[in-house]
């Protein structure tokens, strides 16, 4: 017990001697999952806040003042996105946090910043429980209601009635599987399977699915990794049928490695950098490629230029910034032109088609859903 | 002083299973791995009735008490029916079972979405009270797992975990400790439940995945399997360690990675040191 103590004691003075220090800056903070699972999600979206940071830095940082990115682990779950909050917010002291990422992370920080008046704002999070998180909780990325609805009007433009539909059993295809299913309604939905996180093998539930009469197969998981053994499995079953998915399977990579398998699959996501192809290159030079897609780092890189500008206008104050980004007019972004409804959800920020084509993703048209 | 008082907190939630789960792992080296199915069967069964059901919280803390102290007697029946081994590997299934059952019963439980928005009341709104009721209990808590280590049910337990033959043939009833150690661990479940819902206002199910049941093994084996006063400390050091590592002034991109490997080095010394309770030599005559 005394050399635990000891080696607790050592680790403890040499990690407080590396705490850095800097009063003449702004410091802003970064919740998201940079180890698990998802890690690849918090490294793009991790990397588009960086590059807003290293931007405005480059130019002089914000009223005279740099801007300083202290980021935390949130891995992907309530408690250490608490955790991480927690140490942003009272020890660090930052003015505003970009996250969390997986909406578990987001509204489980969410109660921290609420008392302290800091703002969060969230790159990624989309379940429908972030619009009613709290007053100073902000996010850029439309919730799955929206997405679930573009998913249900493409259904039906392209008259596939019968769904038959895997998700994986976590927040994120789970918030989807939910939304999605209320607005086909009960009778389209022919084949609702889940299975647990992390499953990669489905060829007993493609066995059963053989015997159901379905037009469309929605693989809905919370990665690409997912996602793409899914997709394969489906395909060496022998099934013809048209495929959809969602933003996580707007994967270059899964595009790449499974060019046979994802041929022909359709997803439904938000643009990738649309009004700024300068972003797109920048990023690549800088950080290589993203590892779950550049639309994630846009919206990021958009939630910190955003985060700036309201630092320019009004200051760093909490409710001050709050105020501003509810008054938001329009904010052009790479991702979109967007503003903040009453609840902090983004409004403007448009759908678009994209399907895979031999190894790239290629976008086919604009899908409105107001 | 704020995000010491945080820390406090999470220490006084982990205390209170870590310190039941010492009495049946580390003393009584019952080689049971399902702690966490008696948190989520506990922690669960008090948010539905409260959050989705709307019951008084005196009334669902009753219930969870009831469902919780079911599922602890079912342990204990299974610890003295299965060989310890056997037991082991049922306990990880139980949980495994029961966390499947909470991400799949969507329509109670809402699955992995979680449970969202959940009142801090009864407790105190305020941090700072809210964080001294905590350490309060905890405080309790400890003295209670103090006085049944020192008792003669402490004492029985560990004259049962060195030889179990011997043991009964002094008269020790295995079965009557069994049931006391596992309804004390489902209690502690169900305290640090209750508080850990009401202070992070979010409940996930990944929050009861089975690195959660590695912790609690860490801070036992650790502390010294059976020492209340060694696990305590061992629990209150390895979180400190787990959140003074977010202290490092490593670059951005290393963050994720190196903070982990580092928490893993730091654990696998801590368990070198203590390898001789871990695996304890069999004393010879």
């Amino acid at each position: 017990m005394k050399r635990l103590a000891l080696l607790t004691v050592t680790s403890m003075l040499f990690l407080s001697a590396c705490q850095p220090s800097a009063p003449t800056t702004i410091k802003l903070g970064y919740i998201g999952p940079l180890t698990g699972d998802v890690a690849g999600l918090g490294v793009d979206t991790l990397n588009g806040v960086k590059l807003a940071v290293d931007t405005v830095n480059a130019t002089g940082g914000i009223n005279g003042k740099q801007v300083v990115l202290i980021a935390e682990d949130g891995r992907c779950n309530g408690s250490d996105s608490a955790n991480a909050a927690q140490k942003l917010v009272n020890v660090d002291k930052v003015v505003a946090i970009i996250g969390g990422q997986c909406s578990g992370e987001t509204l489980a920080a969410a109660p921290i910043t609420e008392a302290a008046k800091v703002i969060l704002l969230s790159a990624v999070s989309s379940s429908p429980d972030v619009t009613k998180a709290g007053d100073y909780v902000f996010r850029d990325y439309p919730s799955d209601e929206l997405k679930t609805t573009a998913m249900a009007k493409l259904l039906t433009e392209k008259n596939l009635k019968k769904v038959a539909i895997i998700s994986e059993n976590t927040d994120f295809a789970q918030a989807f599987r939910t939304s999605l299913k209320a607005k086909l309604g009960a009778e389209a939905v022919v084949f609702d399977e889940t299975v647990d996180a992390g499953t990669k093998d489905f060829r007993t539930l493609m066995t059963r699915l053989k015997t159901i009469q379905f037009d469309v197969f929605i693989p809905d998981g919370n990665s690409d990794s997912i996602i793409g053994p899914m997709l394969q499995q489906f395909r060496e079953a022998g099934f013809s049928q048209a495929a959809v998915s969602h933003d996580a399977a707007d994967s270059v990579t899964m595009a790449k490695n499974l060019p046979a398998a994802t041929n022909g699959l359709m997803v439904i996501n938000t643009p990738s950098s649309v009004n700024d192809p300068a972003f797109a290159s920048t990023f690549t030079q800088k950080y290589g490629e993203p590892q779950y897609g550049l639309a994630f780092a846009g919206f990021a890189y958009d939630d910190a230029n955003v985060l700036f500008e309201a630092f320019k206008a009004v200051g760093t104050d909490g409710t001050a910034v709050k105020d501003y980004l509810y008054a938001l007019k329009e904010f052009k972004g790479v991702s979109g032109t967007f503003h903040f409804d009453k609840n902090g959800d983004v409004v403007g920020i448009p759908y678009v088609l994209k399907q895979f084509q031999s190894g790239s993703i290629v976008k086919l048209s604009d899908i409105s859903v107001d | 002083m704020t995000f010491f008082l945080h820390i406090v907190a999470m220490i006084c939630i982990l205390l209170f299973p870590v310190l039941g789960y010492n009495l049946v792992f580390g003393k009584g080296k019952i080689m049971h791995f399902g702690q966490e199915a008696q948190s989520i069967v506990a922690v669960y069964t008090l948010l539905v009735l409260t959050t989705q059901m709307h019951l008084s919280y005196g009334f669902s803390f009753f219930c969870a008490l009831l469902a919780v102290s079911c599922v602890s007697l079912a342990l204990a029946w299974l610890s003295l029916r299965l060989t310890p081994d056997g037991f082991g590997v049922l306990s990880i299934a139980l949980q495994l079972m029961f966390l499947a059952v909470v991400l799949n019963w969507q329509s109670v439980t809402r699955g992995a979405l979680g449970i969202s928005g959940i009142p801090r009341a009864p407790w105190p709104e305020a941090q700072g009270l809210f964080v001294m009721i905590m350490v309060s209990s905890a405080v309790l808590w400890i003295a209670c797992m103090w006085v049944i280590d020192t008792s003669i049910i402490g004492r029985q337990l560990a004259a049962l975990s060195e030889h179990p033959w011997y043991g009964e043939a002094q008269g020790i009833s295995r079965r009557r400790l069994h049931i006391i150690v596992f309804l004390l661990s489902g209690v502690g479940s169900l305290l640090s439940g209750a508080f850990y819902s009401s202070y992070i206002a979010f409940l996930s199910p990944s929050d009861y995945d089975f690195p959660a049941m590695i912790f609690f093994v860490m801070c036992v084996v650790a502390g010294r399997p059976g020492s209340v006063r060694g696990v305590t400390i061992a629990t209150i050091l390895l979180v400190v360690l787990r959140e003074g590592i977010r202290f490092i002034g490593l670059p951005i991109h290393l963050i994720g990675p190196v903070r982990l490997i580092l928490f893993g080095l730091i654990l696998f010394v801590a368990v070198w040191i203590r390898r001789d309770s871990l695996f304890p030599r069999q004393r010879t005559v």
